[in-house]
């Protein structure tokens, strides 16, 4: 019956959901060390337009940092990350220290091979799926398997803002006006002329 | 099914509809894959009008996790929204009532349905919260179909099977809000596929319930007719002018304890049904870190349910009536309702995504069910007042689903995990009420009929003595003797007129 292979297939994709998650190392950010500089070009509390504006992001091994404590780095992620006024009465944006769970950095700015000895540097349009939020970059040092070894930000109190686009294009402006108007005049279209076939 | 004896020699009149038919030309029965006009049509494309409006209703549920981040909600916004999504209709369903008395149920309908197309179309040009939670108001008051539906069904059923056929619709037409769920992420990821960036696709993907609009619009205005004959200036003339003084009726529903006790009882089965189809999505999505796809999926098995669980309510409600009465009806409601609060309140503590899911399909079942089984008795409660009655009733629900909204989970103290097992713990709780409801000649779940009640009784007591005179109350007494199958079966076979011993059937549970 059809209920019986509604029931299957929930089944399959409720199993599939619950595999599919990836087996990695869990990452605490609070364990992780502060070994990277990170700058990001917009000014504090400039506002910047999505799929407009472009800004940069540099990074660099923190000069405090011992020798070698960048060999397990393989790449470096950038995202950007809800500051926490964004974060308010938003409890899917969520700081988690475990890494897993956190919810703070959503979108994905770059992810470049780490070259030891030299300043990283990455420019990026703002995409057009990113919410109106205020914002703050950070960068995650990953090693070979993809896990979180060492993480820099930007002060919090240089935090931006971005300003998303609307969503509401022309053509969807005029396609909702003509489809209401259609749906109005055909209504009362049809009670005049059923109307007018009464009467006579 | 043959025609009955005593047809009024009407027969080849009656032999051009494609179902039997009683001297009114309702149909007597049902043939679910039939498209014949009038009743089977007049049946789907009533159903399907409804299911549309749910499906429009709560089509924004699925897609919250994107149109939060486009409109900078808050999670007092959605929670807000989602009350206001509920809560036009409780309006709505009261005005419609008085639409279809004027204009007739194909009218009403298709008034409501094309009227609110434009509402929908709406939500694609909103860009901040109070837009959101207005358009969310707006497109609510299109569930008062509800009522041109069921008011459709009874000009063209018989009520021999009103109950049936008004339950399968009343069921297919909720199951609107799981099927949005299904059908809007869809919908919103071909669109992606096509190009469009999220925030643009969601709203072109709310495009597709606006034709629905238009379409079912349509389909009602050019197919559907009012009566059995098609012809609306009789129905104008004889029927719904109601020989009874409203006041009088309003007053009989008011002051019978019994119909505030089902409207708190439906405010926490479908009530909370409404509420479960706005936040089940999204608690997919943030708590088990599912994508869109399959938290709608899974979201749809909850509203989609009622497919078949809504009407079971009513047959187990029939089922438990033959032997035990009224007193297997209300246990009936009793158990489904409790066990739907209990596994709500599983649903909202599982951390695991399967005990999570098997408890949301069991909540499903049973809330849905308990609904249908409430209509298994709304209509003993008053003969006179039936009507209303069955409307507080359904109104009840919508104020059930925005006050569950508001208390557990528009807050951002808890999560919406807590919300769920705070909900479930309120349903248990509401659900107690049912064991007040007592009937004198049938008893209730706790204590067996006065001795010596009689359905008469009961049903006349609804007339003053001065409109008993005038015999106002006969049509009711009818009703009353077919009414006495609610004393069981034990008793069918034993009484001989209606002042016999109270019954002292055990009631086992």
């Amino acid at each position: 019956m059809a209920r019986h292979g509604l029931v299957t297939a929930l089944l399959l994709v409720v199993l599939a959901a619950g595999c599919g998650a990836p087996a990695g190392a869990a990452a605490y950010l609070s364990k992780l060390p502060v070994a990277l500089d990170v700058t990001a070009s917009p000014k504090p509390g400039q506002v910047l337009h999505g799929g407009e504006d472009v800004f940069t992001v540099t990074w660099s091994l923190n000069a405090t940092q011992p020798a070698g404590a960048d060999a397990a780095y393989k790449s470096v992620k950038v995202s950007l990350c809800y500051a926490p006024v964004s974060q308010k009465e938003r409890e899917w944006r969520k700081t988690n220290d475990d890494l897993k769970k956190d919810k703070t950095c959503q979108f994905k700015v770059a992810q470049q091979p780490y070259a030891a000895g030299s300043q990283g540097k990455v420019e990026y349009r703002v995409a057009l799926d990113i919410p109106t939020a205020t914002y703050y970059v950070r960068a995650y040092a990953l090693d070979a398997s993809g896990t979180q070894v060492a993480y820099g930000q930007t002060k919090l109190a240089d935090a931006f803002e971005v300003v998303s686009i609307t969503g509401v294009t022309t053509s969807i402006k005029v396609a909702a006006g003509v489809f209401s108007a259609f749906s109005v005049v055909s209504l009362a279209f049809f009670f005049f002329i059923e109307n007018r076939k009464k009467n006579n | 099914m043959e025609v009955e004896a005593g047809a009024h020699g009407d027969m080849a009149a009656k032999s051009k509809f494609s179902l039997p038919v009683d001297s009114e030309h309702k149909a007597e029965s049902i043939r679910l894959f039939s498209f014949a006009n009038p009743h089977m049509r007049t049946f789907h494309l009533s159903w399907i009008s409804f299911f549309t409006c749910f499906v429009s209703t709560f089509a924004a549920a699925p897609l919250v996790p994107i149109i939060r981040d486009n409109l900078n909600l808050a999670k007092a916004d959605i929670g807000n929204a989602g009350v206001a999504s509920v809560s036009g209709s409780i309006f709505s369903r009261l005005a419609m009532g008085a639409v279809c008395d004027l204009l007739g149920p194909r009218y009403g309908c298709a008034f409501l349905v094309m009227l609110s197309a434009p509402t929908v179309f709406c939500m694609s040009l909103i860009d901040d919260a109070a837009g959101y939670i207005t358009v969310r108001f707006l497109i609510g008051f299109s569930l008062a179909t509800f009522v041109s539906c069921q008011y459709w069904m009874s000009t063209m059923f018989n009520s021999k099977i009103i109950g049936t056929v008004n339950g399968l619709a009343a069921g297919w037409g909720n199951m609107g809000g799981g099927a949005t769920q299904l059908i809007m992420p869809l919908v919103f990821h071909a669109i992606q596929k096509c190009g469009s960036t999220p925030f643009v696709a969601w709203r072109i993907a709310y495009f597709v319930p606006g034709m629905m609009h238009i379409v079912m619009g349509i389909l009602v205005l050019t197919m559907g007719q009012d009566l059995p004959d098609g012809n609306l200036r009789s129905l104008q003339k004889k029927g719904n002018v109601n020989k009874d003084k409203f006041s009088k009726v309003l007053w009989g529903a008011v002051t019978n304890y019994r119909t505030w006790v089902f409207v708190l009882l439906y405010g926490y089965c479908m009530g909370v049904e409404l509420t479960t189809d706005n936040v089940i999505a999204e608690y997919y999505y943030d708590h088990f870190h599912l994508d869109l796809r399959t938290a709608g999926t899974i979201a749809a098995c909850f509203g989609m349910a009622n497919i078949v669980a809504r009407p079971a309510g009513g047959i187990l409600s029939d089922f438990g009536a033959r032997y035990f009465g009224m007193r297997a009806r209300l246990w009936n409601i009793w158990i489904l309702q409790t066990a739907g609060g209990a596994f709500c309140l599983w649903l909202g503590s599982a951390t695991e995504l399967p005990a999570s899911v098997t408890a949301m399909v069991l909540f499903s079942i049973c809330a849905q069910a308990a609904c249908g089984a409430i209509f298994g008795v709304a209509p003993f409660v008053s003969r006179r007042s039936l009507g209303i009655i069955s409307g507080m009733t359904g109104a009840g629900g919508n104020v059930g689903a925005g006050l569950t909204q508001l208390l557990f989970f528009t807050s951002s103290s808890y999560s919406t995990g807590k919300g769920l097992q705070y909900m479930g713990i309120m349903i248990m709780c509401c659900t107690l009420p049912v064991a007040l409801v007592h009937f004198p000649q049938w008893g209730s779940m706790f204590f067996p009929a006065k001795s010596g009640a009689t359905e008469e009784e009961y049903y006349a007591a609804e007339w003053s003595e001065e409109e008993k005179s005038q015999g106002l109350h006969l049509a009711g007494q009818k009703f009353a003797v077919n009414s006495r199958s609610e004393r069981g079966s034990r008793h069918n076979a034993v009484l001989a007129d209606a002042a016999t011993p109270p019954n002292n059937t055990p009631q086992h549970v």
